[in-house]
């Protein structure tokens, strides 16, 4: 680990672990829990002040710096767990399910944590089931089935580049002039817009009769393969079924 | 050893937020109340009845609080999962034990100066004398109390509390009747001596920590006596908290 061995203590020193749903001491408030880590880090008193309450403002809980963790709601508990994984300025940080019973602003706040970490050259390995945060936030991911790796690599290897389709969102246009047009995969209705799944070499097709007919074009989006589509083929769904349908 | 006093400082914090010294209010309560019912007898006996009951209650308060906060020293930390972040930081698992040892060995120490106090006291507001060998009896308890902490350390790293709390508390009874198990076969005639004699210098003996009523009745306790518990106390300890570190250290904790 870093370059020791792991049984010896000396990669400790320049890493950082958050357990999944974190339980740090509801006796202690989250300063006083700092400041118990920081002992453990051999960090000089004033050290330890300075900190914790940069971590603590960091991770929004300066305010409640000096409240016992039993009055913290689960979301609380995380931002403090986050805040005691990095309070070495770790290079290697382990975070497990870190943005689990956080609300918007805060799984925003850890994503910020996690971006940063990845700008200053810290190497952080998370957990997580939300697939979307993975995508956007690892270079590298690794899948597992049942406590296994099924594979592991670059998002850009895994994932095809290709551009599968386009997405195009239309108004102005009725359901027969849809019915008529070749190239188009699918059409799914959203109120009085239109999305469409349009084959990339129709598109010009698609667009000049939608114009012709009076229709708007809103939106063209590229859609690629997302590590959900990958996710979900990776883990063996049989054709037309489902993941957890598969044996 | 400023991790083993990081982990201690944590610990006596925690058994003072749980509220573990609170007992000293019981403590308060009854010395008053014996102080204030005894005056009604002569001096020479009110002042053994409250030494008895003062030492008694010292010895049975820190009982509890060894064995039910020993417990859970280690045992709870896995249910509760908080020992993870810490043994991923640079503490080594023999720094956490020892420390978890010395902070509620500390705890025990605060709890029976206060106590020691709180008796002296009473036997000044009752117009005893304010007998000094009252403090080897005290030293009897207090190192007692830290062998109870060791063994509930020791249960508490091999199994769950409850376990735990059921396995110290049989060796801690057992260890205060050390003596009708050395005469077991007067008991169970069936029993072999090599398996009385085994168990009888196995066990704990709690009662060679026991000066209470030789310092009660003014019986001397000479130097030597101190000496000797000291050095049974602390090669019992090494053992046992020897033992711990080597059960915590090949347990898996995954």
């Amino acid at each position: 680990m870093l370059g020791v061995p792991h049984t010896e203590r000396a990669w400790r020193y320049r890493a950082g672990y958050l357990p999944e749903n974190p339980y740090l001491y509801d006796y202690l408030t989250p300063q006083e829990y700092l400041d118990y880590a920081g002992r453990l880090f051999g960090m000089p008193a004033s050290e330890r002040r300075e900190r914790s309450a940069q971590l603590l403002h960091r991770v929004g809980l300066a305010e409640s710096a000096r409240v016992p963790m039993r009055r913290f709601s689960k979301g609380m508990l995380q931002r403090a767990g986050l805040a005691q994984a990095l309070l070495n300025d770790p290079e290697l940080v382990f975070l497990d399910e870190p943005m689990s019973g956080l609300d918007p602003i805060g799984r925003h706040m850890v994503k910020e944590v996690i971006l940063d970490l990845r700008s200053r050259g810290r190497t952080v390995f998370f957990s997580t089931h939300i697939l979307s945060d993975a995508e956007s936030l690892c270079d590298r991911v690794g899948l597992l089935r049942a406590g296994r790796l099924v594979t592991v690599g670059r998002l850009d290897d895994i994932l095809r580049i290709d551009v599968s389709h386009l997405e195009v969102l239309v108004s102005g246009v009725d359901a027969g002039l849809l019915e008529r047009l070749r190239g188009l995969k699918r059409k799914r209705a959203l109120g009085e817009r239109w999305s469409l799944e349009v084959e990339e070499k129709s598109l010009g097709v698609v667009v000049s009769a939608v114009q012709e007919a009076g229709g708007r074009i809103l939106s063209v989006q590229p859609v690629r393969e997302s590590l959900e589509d990958y996710f979900m083929r990776e883990m063996g769904a049989p054709p037309g079924g489902r993941p957890w349908e598969a044996a | 050893m400023k991790r083993i006093l990081a982990v201690a400082a944590n610990t006596y914090r925690e058994t003072v937020r749980e509220r573990v010294l609170y007992n000293l209010v019981l403590f308060a309560v009854l010395m008053t109340l014996s102080g204030l019912l005894m005056k009604q007898l002569s001096i020479r006996q009110d002042e053994r009845i409250i030494k008895d009951i003062g030492l008694a209650a010292m010895e049975l308060f820190g009982t509890l609080i060894a064995v039910f906060m020993g417990v859970g020293l280690v045992s709870k930390e896995i249910e509760r999962r908080s020992l993870y972040p810490l043994l991923a930081k640079p503490l080594d698992r023999s720094e956490f034990i020892l420390g978890r040892f010395v902070g509620l060995g500390f705890t025990l120490l605060v709890n029976v100066a206060v106590m020691t106090a709180g008796l002296y006291l009473t036997l000044a507001a009752t117009h005893a004398t304010l007998d000094p060998n009252l403090l080897k009896a005290v030293y009897g308890i207090l190192l007692g109390l830290l062998l109870v902490v060791a063994l509930a350390l020791l249960f508490s790293a091999l199994s769950s509390s409850m376990l735990a709390a059921v396995g110290t508390v049989i060796l801690v009874v057992a260890g205060h009747f050390s003596d009708i198990i050395r005469n077991m076969r007067q008991v169970a005639p069936g029993t072999p001596n090599w398996l009385s004699g085994m168990l009888y210098y196995a066990l704990p003996n709690f009662r060679n920590f026991d000066l209470k009523s030789r310092v009660v009745h003014f019986d001397p306790v000479a130097a030597a006596d101190l000496g000797w518990i000291t050095l049974y106390a602390a090669a019992y300890l090494a053992v046992v908290l020897g033992l711990a570190l080597t059960v915590f250290r090949s347990r898996d904790l995954v």
